[in-house]
């Protein structure tokens, strides 16, 4: 062990060694480029994945808000149309016209007829 | 190669300086110069983003909080009050609000031309607002959505807008005393809105909403539950517009002081209509006056007169001291008592119970309450509810007043057999007859029937609540049949229904005049109250004209109008009348149909 460590440090055995080594670099250098190239490109997928879900997010949430301003815009008009609707159904404006435009009166007694 | 690098080996070991090596040397200091300054460099930068990733973490996220998140206040929507049949009596609609924080505003001028296009509002008027030396002003409140958003267009620095929810009343003056109004900010003032407050009132939250550079909303939290509850009614709206209309007709008809009136259910004590007259407009309360706004049905007591005959007589038939024909000298019409001489309407000389009460005999009824004496009056009176809340879910409900018997005076009993020395409200005396009206029972009245959350729970759901039995069942039938004779032979015949059998009792107090602190002779309050059908009995019905000035008597001006809050009521609630009448076309119609033909 000691033996080949020195010779490993001497010219002589550096030489060898690199000679004895050098397809077997290539082949690991091979190999480390192409894992490297996969796990570089997992990264970059994971990395676009994680920005693009950012994107969506944000995107989504401009859709989510401008849906829940329609919704609520929509509640409001509702709102506001069974509010008019109240009014205009309201007995003392119907009375009003019906006494006074449509010259209407109350029935008397014996023209209603309750049906039960 | 190999023996080229053995002699520069061997130079250098000689310690010669060569060129080259004197560059190699240069080289390595600079690299080790470029190291350390990069590891130093790297050193400060791991260090500020240690400092800034550790020590500073919670400042930096505060700080990047606020520049791209708002806490905003959620629109927390009141609830809708509705009549029995889901007609909406009280609607919030969010309204936008336009405020100013002045000192954040940069050119007041400028700001009060742009703001007074955008609002249609008079620019010195904002200007004034704005140079009112106050933190915060309103610009504009209930401004339109379209408005908020031209506000918001003007981007303009110290200007800001804030949606909130406005109370509306579509009926106008329509149950105005039951429903009551809410202030500003949302809060119930009086009537119904002031009692379930807690239920109605949205719940206002702080919501955190993110914000892009363009202040344009990403992200929004859920404000929760913000709605309020819906308060669902006891009240018919058509009964109510029929007896606001009618008590309208007779307070302006008799130029009364004011009246009430109120429509029961005396089964249940479910109220279906409650009308105080003048009135006020809900959507306008502060141009109202207080007098126009107080639910004097409710609030005010007064002395009811003739109107409680019917509950001594109900003392007096159950303990069995008095029968219907019973025989009862009416001395003429005067009696003395207690020093006092006490007068009928009439010179009655002989009278039964049942015409004691039909024609409202005063002599009558003290001879009735003698023989009930104090004690068992008393209980009679506190037995139907008098000098105790009826406990209607109403605010500012008066119990009346009554003093306890060994506070009574010689005249005292008398008094309190004719009605007098003894305020009631007038829900408290419809409470009564409907007592009468159901078989002796004492119910609770009430005026909402539930209260619906905004996901559809029922949270409160009001039954009818039998308070007491106060009369047995056959004396509650033989008084209805007695007081049946009031509207077929006695002071009542004014409120005699077509088809229909009606009991009830007149009355026309005087009232107390303040400079003398004696009965005065011209202000009286007129009432009556009764219901109807006697059999089975669908509506109690009071109506109290206080100060009437031409029609001043209960059974010339109280009378009609319940006969007519009865009739059109029961036409509403298609109850048929017990006399059928044979159908008659009008003339008109009958010559369309023959055309027709």
């Amino acid at each position: 062990m000691r033996s080949y460590s020195i010779a490993a440090w001497t010219s002589v055995g550096r030489d060898r060694a690199s000679s004895l080594l050098k397809p077997r670099v290539d082949q690991i250098r091979r190999f480390d480029l192409l894992q490297s190239l996969v796990l570089g490109g997992a990264v970059l997928v994971v990395v676009l994945f994680y920005v693009w879900q950012h994107i969506q997010v944000v995107r989504l949430g401009y859709q989510v808000e401008y849906l829940a301003g329609e919704r609520a815009a929509l509640i409001q008009q509702q709102k506001e149309l069974r509010l008019e609707v109240a009014r205009l159904v309201s007995l003392r404006r119907v009375e009003e016209i019906a006494r006074g435009q449509l010259g209407l009166t109350s029935p008397k007694s014996g023209q209603v007829i309750v049906i039960e | 190669m190999r023996m080229q690098r053995r002699a520069r080996e061997k130079s250098s070991d000689k310690g010669a300086i060569t060129p080259a090596s004197a560059k190699r040397s240069l080289l390595r200091r600079r690299v080790i110069i470029l190291f350390c300054s990069l590891t130093a460099a790297l050193t400060v930068i791991s260090g500020q983003l240690f400092s800034l990733q550790v020590f500073r973490y919670s400042e930096l996220v505060r700080v990047a909080d606020g520049q791209t998140s708002r806490r905003v206040p959620s629109v927390a929507r009141r609830g809708t009050i509705y009549d029995r049949n889901g007609r909406e009596l009280a609607i919030s609609v969010a309204t936008s609000s336009i405020f100013a924080r002045p000192s954040q505003v940069e050119n007041p001028e400028r700001t009060s031309e742009a703001l007074s296009a955008a609002l249609q509002l008079p620019a010195e008027k904002i200007l004034d607002r704005l140079r009112a030396g106050k933190s915060f002003v309103y610009i504009k409140r209930a401004a339109s959505p379209e408005e908020a958003e031209a506000v918001e267009r003007l981007t303009l620095k110290g200007i800001g807008s804030d949606v909130q929810s406005k109370r509306f009343y579509p009926k106008a003056q329509q149950a105005a005393h039951l429903l009551g109004f809410v202030g500003t900010d949302d809060r119930g003032l009086e009537g119904l809105e002031l009692q379930y407050d807690a239920y109605l009132a949205g719940k206002r939250q702080w919501i955190m909403r993110q914000q892009d550079a363009k202040r344009r909303t990403i992200f929004r939290e859920e404000a929760g539950e913000a709605q309020g509850a819906d308060l669902h009614l006891t009240i018919d709206e058509v009964v109510q517009y029929i007896t606001e209309r009618e008590l309208e007709a007779a307070v302006t008809q008799s130029g009364a002081l004011s009246g009430s009136a109120i429509v029961m259910d005396p089964f249940s004590g479910e109220i279906l209509a409650l009308a105080n007259y003048p009135t006020f407009d809900p959507n306008l309360y502060t141009e109202a006056a207080a007098f126009a706004r107080r639910n004097r049905a409710v609030v005010d007591y007064y002395e009811p007169g003739s109107a409680f005959k019917a509950i001594v007589g109900a003392g007096a038939l159950e303990e069995r001291l008095v029968r219907p024909d019973d025989r009862i000298n009416a001395e003429g019409g005067a009696i003395e008592v207690g020093g006092v001489t006490i007068r009928d309407h009439e010179r009655f000389q002989i009278l039964t119970f049942a015409e004691v009460l039909a024609h409202s005999s005063n002599v009558g009824a003290i001879k009735v309450g003698q023989r009930l004496g104090k004690s068992h009056y008393y209980d009679y009176i506190s037995g139907f509810g008098f000098g105790n809340l009826t406990k209607i879910d109403l605010p500012g409900e008066t119990p009346g007043l009554i003093r306890r018997p060994k506070e009574w005076s010689a005249l005292s009993l008398a008094s309190l057999s004719i009605g007098q020395e003894i305020s009631v409200s007038p829900l408290q005396m419809l409470t009564a007859m409907s007592a009468i009206a159901n078989g002796g029972n004492l119910v609770r009245p009430y005026v909402a029937k539930s209260i619906v959350a905004a996901d559809g729970k029922v949270i409160i759901e009001n039954a009818p609540k039998p308070v007491r039995r106060v009369i047995s069942e056959a004396t509650a039938r033989t008084l209805a049949t007695i007081l049946k004779g009031v509207v077929t032979d006695g002071t009542g015949k004014a409120a005699a229904v077509e088809g229909f059998e009606v009991a009830g009792k007149t009355g026309t107090s005087q009232k107390i005049d303040r400079t003398t602190g004696r009965y005065s002779r011209s202000k009286v309050v007129a009432s009556f109250v009764g219901f109807v059908p006697v059999e089975q009995p669908q509506l109690a019905i009071i109506v109290v004209i206080d100060e009437p000035t031409t029609l001043r008597w209960g059974g010339s001006i109280a009378a009609p109008t319940f006969r007519e809050i009865a009739r059109e009521s029961l036409k509403h609630l298609r109850k048929s009348p017990v006399v059928q009448e044979p159908f008659r076309l009008v003339e008109g119609v009958r010559h369309a149909a023959f055309r027709l033909n």
